[in-house]
């Protein structure tokens, strides 16, 4: 599906839509009351751009993301990716599709503690059932990117924040994925480890100069590097 | 998978609680199969082809009712049919238990020998010093002693065995040991049993020996029409009543052992699930990766098979160890090996702990496998 949008912070021209939540809420159960993560979202999120989405702490981020990203459901409204409504998949598919088109680096790494560098990075590609030597290489490759070709055998915890993050970057990358999702992925490093991190995470990856950025932050610093900029407030989108 | 080492200890103490749990199971169930084997062997060497006791007395014991009650005349009747069923010889016998047969007993045995000699009878013995009894021995009072039975009674050639107040045997021979039952008889003449015992009309049971042992199915089946009155059973009948009683002991012995199975089990269940609920967030980021629920349930289930399958080969060894100790243990109370690791018992242990495994991590995988993605990635 190809649709043209223009959101309101946009800067550029009108490209083709990878992503889209068409007006998607999330209440979540607190207690005997509710409480309403996000309100009646839409936002289109184009191919081979970065889009920075900012906002105070509990504004609605990573509930939008995680919705974004098939990790949950929206209590209204659906998530399209090229068109396919990631709320009418059973579990086992969107597993299987976010394994396909998604990529993801979190705040805190989230490395599996008792893979190596390497073991992290062809985990997708292993539960995507790539050959070892295929997977081997493509690691290889991403490792050496984020200048850890050293330090493949090393464990998470020999490795620096910012090492794992690294790390964590080449996974999210190992798929070749269409959608590049970061919840606040410096949010853990100093300034000057967080900034090589991002410099990793907006470059143009030589292998898919089309791929879709959606970054969380709230360093505006960070922000400032996107393609655009779309502001979240108490579960709202601001002009 | 390499969860499992990360918590060593833990992983050590339930692996070590399979092992104990298996081995116990395996020298409970061990014991059973000593049994079956030598009874096998046993059974074979007496090979009377049919062992005739009356019908509808005291069926506990396969030999006959302890108290003899077939009627002598049936030797006769028997003998009489002896063409027209194919019976080459028919010889009756008394047999009576001294001392407690489980640990310190004896039996004794009265065989005519004047109608065929003890090395005929069991042409499996062996002499290990004097002689063996004949057909000069009709009435004499002497014995011929197995090895355990000498040991148990403290018997050495030339003793005096004394049955009752006044009969004294002469021990003229001692057995071999052999790796049978017979290693507890002591054998005496039938004339001077039948004395000392006091009945004279009576035998504990007759032998009856065929022509052609092949068709002793079919001719216990036809003395069961003539004789209405006996018992006829064929060797394997007696064998497959032996493996009911040894039946029913295993199921009893599994019993117990199902308790300590069971603990172990849930020592299984109680790690892996411990590993998950540490492991949640890790689990999490697979799931959030593209990992399938199946993969995860898979991933957590074959974890606690592992644990359970190396703790159920460690069981089958250490099992192997005690039934070691236990024929070491009873050595001079029986001759034969009374614990014997089959191959088909350490496949059933590996069996039933591959089964507690899976059992195991079932509820620790239907866990792991439906975690809420966001819950266990924590917030950001
Ligand atoms: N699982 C949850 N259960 C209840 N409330 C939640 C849950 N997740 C988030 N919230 C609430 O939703 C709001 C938005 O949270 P979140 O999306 O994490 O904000 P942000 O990422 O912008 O800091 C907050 O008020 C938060 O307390
Ligand atoms: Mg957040």
């Amino acid at each position: 599906m190809t649709q043209t949008t223009t959101a309101p912070t946009s800067i550029i021209t009108p490209t083709s839509t990878v992503l889209e939540a068409r007006g998607i809420s999330k209440i979540y159960p607190s207690g005997e009351s509710t409480v309403v993560a996000l309100r009646d979202v839409s936002v289109g999120f184009e191919a081979g751009r970065i889009t920075a989405i900012v906002g105070p702490s509990g504004s609605g981020k990573s509930t939008l993301l995680n919705l974004l990203a098939g990790f949950d459901i929206p209590s209204s409204g659906a998530v399209l990716h090229l068109g396919n409504d990631l709320k009418s998949m059973p579990e086992t598919k969107l597993a299987s599709y976010r394994l396909a088109h998604f990529g993801f680096v979190f705040q805190n790494y989230n490395l599996v503690s008792i893979l190596s560098a390497q073991e992290n990075v062809e985990l997708p590609l292993t539960l995507a059932g790539v050959p070892r030597a295929k997977r081997s290489q493509i690691a290889t490759d991403l490792l050496k990117r984020v200048s850890l070709d050293k330090r493949m055998t090393h464990y998470p915890n020999q490795l620096s924040g910012g090492e794992q993050q690294r790390v964590a970057i080449a996974r999210a990358l190992a798929t070749n994925p269409s959608v590049l999702f970061a919840d606040e992925p410096t949010g853990n490093l100093d300034s000057k480890t967080g900034r090589g991190i991002l410099e990793l995470l907006t470059e143009p990856m030589a292998e898919s100069s089309n791929r879709t950025v959606i970054l969380i932050t709230h360093d505006m610093d960070v922000a400032s590097r996107a393609h655009r900029i779309v502001n979240i407030r108490d579960g709202s989108l601001e002009g | 998978m390499r969860g499992l080492l990360r918590r060593p200890v833990r992983t050590l103490l339930t692996v070590l609680g399979i092992v104990v749990a298996v081995a116990s199971m395996v020298v409970f169930l061990s014991l059973g199969e000593g049994f079956r084997r030598a009874l096998g062997q046993e059974v074979g060497n007496i090979g009377p082809d049919i062992q005739v006791t009356l019908e509808g007395s005291d069926s506990s014991s396969i030999f006959g009712s302890p108290i003899p009650d077939v009627p002598l005349e049936f030797v006769g009747k028997l003998q009489a049919a002896a063409a027209e069923f194919g019976i080459t010889q028919v010889a009756p016998y008394l047999l009576t238990p001294r001392g407690s047969l489980s640990g310190s007993g004896y039996l004794i045995s009265g065989n005519p020998f004047e109608s065929i000699a003890l090395n005929d009878l069991y042409p499996s013995l062996k002499l290990g010093q004097g002689r063996f009894l004949g057909a000069a021995d009709k009435t004499a009072l002497v014995a011929v002693v197995g090895s355990q039975a000498a040991k148990t009674a403290n018997l050495k050639l030339g003793d005096e065995l004394r049955l009752n107040r006044a009969d004294r045997y002469k021990v003229v021979g001692i057995l071999q040991r052999g790796d049978g039952f017979t290693d507890s008889f002591i054998f005496v003449p039938f004339s001077a049993l039948q004395k000392t015992l006091g009945v004279s009309d009576k035998a504990t049971g007759i032998t009856v020996k065929l022509r052609d042992s092949g068709d002793a199915r079919k001719t216990a089946d036809a003395l069961k029409i003539r004789f209405p009155e006996l018992r006829s059973q064929t060797q394997g009948d007696v064998l497959k009543v032996l493996d009911r009683a040894i039946a029913i002991g295993d199921a009893f012995r599994f019993g117990i052992s199902l308790i300590s199975l069971i603990v172990g089990g849930l020592a299984v269940a109680n790690t892996v699930m411990m590993g998950v609920y540490e492991r949640t967030r890790e689990f999490g980021v697979i799931r959030a990766i593209g990992a399938k629920p199946s993969f995860v349930f898979q991933l957590v289930v074959l974890e606690s098979l592992l644990l359970a399958i190396i703790g159920g080969i460690g069981g089958i060894f250490i099992g192997y160890l005690g039934t070691l100790a236990v024929n070491f243990a009873v050595r001079d109370l029986v001759s034969v090996a009374i614990a014997i690791v089959t191959p088909r018992l350490a496949l059933l242990a590996i069996g039933i702990a591959a089964v507690l495994g899976l059992l195991s991590g079932l509820l620790p995988a239907r866990t792991a496998s439906r975690l809420v993605i966001t819950q266990a990635l924590g917030r950001n």
